[in-house]
């Protein structure tokens, strides 16, 4: 029998496997989904602060400036209500503020006078809470150009690099496909590659004629076949469910199935290290979790400082976000060229192999 | 009683003695833990630079308030260096402060020019809001300098200024909550509920698998010895890695218990530990291996922690999010932990107790039936 032919065999058999007792594929399965479900929360109280805003008055200029806080950079979720609810509720830490707008404001602002806000601010999360200081003064300034104030001297030319934005969660989500693609391919890879040793063929396997070689590389092959399948799931709920739109297809499909490879490779390798099924699971998680946030996931990643930038480029995932980003919505974020980002997503998973066949040697 | 915490014992001796069973119980929740921190460095701030053409006075004022912005740290570059590193992504943004700036401010006409890298809106937002911010601390520091003025809460600046608007604010504590502080609470939860509910999952799933619940089926010992014994062992593990984790970060002063908090915190966490072993109980009844046990429980520890309330505040969730969060223990844990740390009153401490101590309930005796059917 050739190398390939076992190849083939192996990797039918392990689908066989998967099919009899799919217990470890569902949950490999699931564990991307939840995961991209729930940092999903993550970006949507990522932005617009829940605010109450206590309005004394319905006077154009009140209202000119409710809007303005409602332009202020995607900084307030306003509520109209009462004072004495919304301090029930900023005391239950539902709100991040209070902003009152006192009576007399048109009258005020309309004499030329400065007119008192009284702002109450949950100080609990210090990231909200300066969003919520710094959306005031750009309220104020789109408050007065609109306005047409002749005292303000200066304002902010605001341009962006790119001609629209991208929304945190148009953004998280696709990052969270490399994320799916690296934890649902690392655990099964090592899955499969463990069972060898933990089940006693690993001995047995190791007189065979043609090597071990080939028959783990079949069985990676199977486990990468469905962590494929597994990612696409995660990728279409992003699309469909999330209504993200994509850019080039074919491209998203080749950007996963290369994280997939570069994931299941090193999933292997841990599973010939380790020899054990029961710590893949819990290592690939909590290996994979911190190195995804250090990928360029909310944000390019060499924003972060230097060492987090070197940091990010030990794991599969700040290749596969940088990839995933570009082919999906068009966007750089990593310094790297395409080509880089595939090479090296390629060279994970052949190196990881190539050490696993050595290590099945010893 | 002494069957009881010999059950107990040697749940939490095996678990001790095995480096596989420690790994798979710590690492999700340390991977977690690292997560939260590599949260607090990735919303700071970002690198921006500055090219500063304009020399005058208050061109020079403009560039010391940027420098001193905590919304980003600013880099001082060459025009063409500032466009080399905005290509590079090594700024997100550059902020130009043209040679006329002080020329145009009597004609009302000075413009601050910033050229955003707005690949993520949240990031772009950032820097938009605090570039705002600097422009308006420069005609209307009330307005521009909220939360650092040090006035007395509820007292404005009462200087007029070209924006007609003036904010008196009031915080509800003082000084804010530090971002790492804040992430770090819910890490208590995190442990108290990994290793609950992992340790005692495991312990289940590996008596199936050697084939010791059989031999526990004919101990002579009663069914709710017997549940209660398992509960107790990944209670006790759980209790005991909460109260000592946190001690290096009590210790560097990155987190501080409020005076005459210490009791309601350690009967949170132990009432949490108590509650996150019935959720392991759950998980090693369902499963029957202990490498499935393991994935099904990372799941179900991962899915908890995040719809708890982990990274979040649920209360800015929809109300369909916050009524599946209402149904966790760890969001009630998150919750009840986050008062007791961070707010001068505790009105909801009592309900949060109240659920989590109906959770532990509910653990005792939903171990004791299990239990005993794993027992027939």
């Amino acid at each position: 029998m050739n190398r390939l032919r076992i190849l083939a065999e192996a990797a039918r058999l392990q689908l066989l496997a998967v099919r009899r007792a799919p217990a470890s594929a569902a949950l490999a399965f699931l564990l991307p989904v939840n995961l991209l479900l729930l940092l999903s929360l993550f970006a949507i109280t990522g932005y617009r602060a829940p605010t109450a805003v206590v309005v004394g008055e319905q006077t154009p200029l009140a209202r000119s400036f409710v809007s303005s806080l409602d332009r202020a950079h995607h900084s307030f979720d306003l509520r109209p209500m009462d004072l004495s609810r919304a301090r029930r509720e900023l005391q239950r830490g539902r709100l991040v503020a209070i902003i009152e707008i006192p009576r007399g404001f048109d009258a005020q602002v309309r004499a030329g006078f400065t007119a008192p806000l009284a702002v109450t601010v949950d100080n609990v999360n210090v990231d909200i809470t300066e969003d919520v200081r710094r959306a005031i003064p750009a309220a104020a300034v789109d408050f007065a150009a609109r306005e047409g104030f002749p005292e303000v001297r200066m304002r902010p030319q605001l341009v962006n690099v790119l001609a629209r934005d991208t929304g945190y969660l148009a953004y998280l989500g696709v990052s969270a496909i490399a994320l799916a693609a690296c934890i649902s391919g690392a655990v099964l890879g090592g899955l499969v590659v463990a069972r060898e040793w933990e089940g006693g063929p690993g001995r047995i396997l190791r007189l065979a004629p043609n090597g071990f070689g080939s028959l783990l590389a079949g069985r990676l092959l199977a486990a990468a076949a469905i962590s494929f399948v597994a990612s696409l799931a995660t990728a279409g709920i992003v699309r469909w469910g999330y209504g993200i739109p994509l850019q080039q297809p074919f491209a998203v499909l080749g950007a996963i199935g290369l994280t997939v490879v570069a994931a299941v490779g090193l999933g292997g390798l841990l599973g010939g290290v380790l020899r054990r099924t029961l710590p893949i699971t819990p290592l690939v998680v909590g290996i994979t979790l911190p190195f995804y946030l250090d990928s360029g996931a909310l944000e390019p990643q060499r924003f972060d400082g230097r060492w987090l930038f070197a940091a990010a480029h030990l794991s599969p995932a700040y290749y596969g976000v940088g990839l995933l980003e570009h082919s999906w919505h068009g966007l750089i974020v990593v310094p790297e060229p395409a080509w880089l980002l595939v090479a090296v997503l390629l060279g994970i998973g052949v190196a990881a192999v190539g050490l696993l066949s050595s290590l099945a040697r010893r | 009683m002494n069957a009881v915490w010999q059950l107990a014992r040697t749940d939490l001796t095996r678990w001790r003695r095995s480096w596989l069973l420690v790994a798979a119980t710590l690492i999700p929740a340390v991977g977690l833990a690292l997560m939260a921190v590599a949260l607090t460095y990735a919303v700071g701030r970002q690198p921006v630079a500055l090219v500063a053409k304009g020399h005058g006075p208050v061109a020079e004022r403009i560039v010391r308030i940027l420098r001193e912005s905590d919304g980003f740290f600013l880099v001082e570059r060459s025009p063409t260096k500032a466009a080399a590193d905005l290509r590079a992504q090594r700024v997100a943004a550059v902020i130009t402060v043209p040679s006329d700036f002080d020329d145009q401010l009597a004609s009302h006409r000075s413009v601050l020019s910033v050229l955003i890298n707005n690949v993520d809106l949240d990031f772009a937002d950032d820097i938009r809001r605090s570039v705002a911010q600097a422009v308006v601390e420069v005609d209307a520091p009330g307005l521009g300098e909220l939360g650092e003025l040090g006035l007395p809460p509820g007292t404005s600046t009462g200087n007029a200024n070209p924006y007609r608007l003036d904010v008196a604010e009031t915080d509800l504590r003082s000084p804010d909550v530090g971002y790492l502080a804040y992430q770090l609470v819910p890490v208590l939860a995190l442990v108290t509920l990994t290793v609950g509910t992992l340790v005692t999952a495991l312990s289940i799933a590996g008596d199936r698998e050697a084939g010791a619940m059989r031999l526990l089926a004919v101990a002579p010992v009663t069914r709710i010895v017997l549940a209660v014994g398992r509960l107790l062992g990944g209670t006790l593990a759980a209790t005991a890695l909460s109260v000592a984790i946190p001690v290096p970060f009590l210790l560097t002063g990155r987190l501080a218990v409020p005076p005459g908090r210490w009791p309601a915190l350690v009967t949170l966490i132990a009432v949490t530990a108590l509650s996150s072993v019935g959720i392991g109980v759950l998980v090693g009844a369902i499963t029957r291996r202990v490498t499935t046990t393991a994935l099904v429980g990372v799941n179900v520890v991962t899915a908890s922690f995040l719809l708890g309330g982990g990274f979040t505040t649920i209360a800015f969730l929809p109300d369909s999010l916050q009524r599946m969060a209402h149904a966790l223990p760890s969001y009630y844990a998150i919750n009840g932990l986050r008062e007791v740390m961070f707010y001068a009153q505790t009105p909801t401490f009592t309900e949060n107790l109240g659920v989590l101590a109906a959770f532990a309930t509910g653990s005792v005796l939903l171990g004791a039936v299990t239990l005993t059917r794993q027992r027939a």
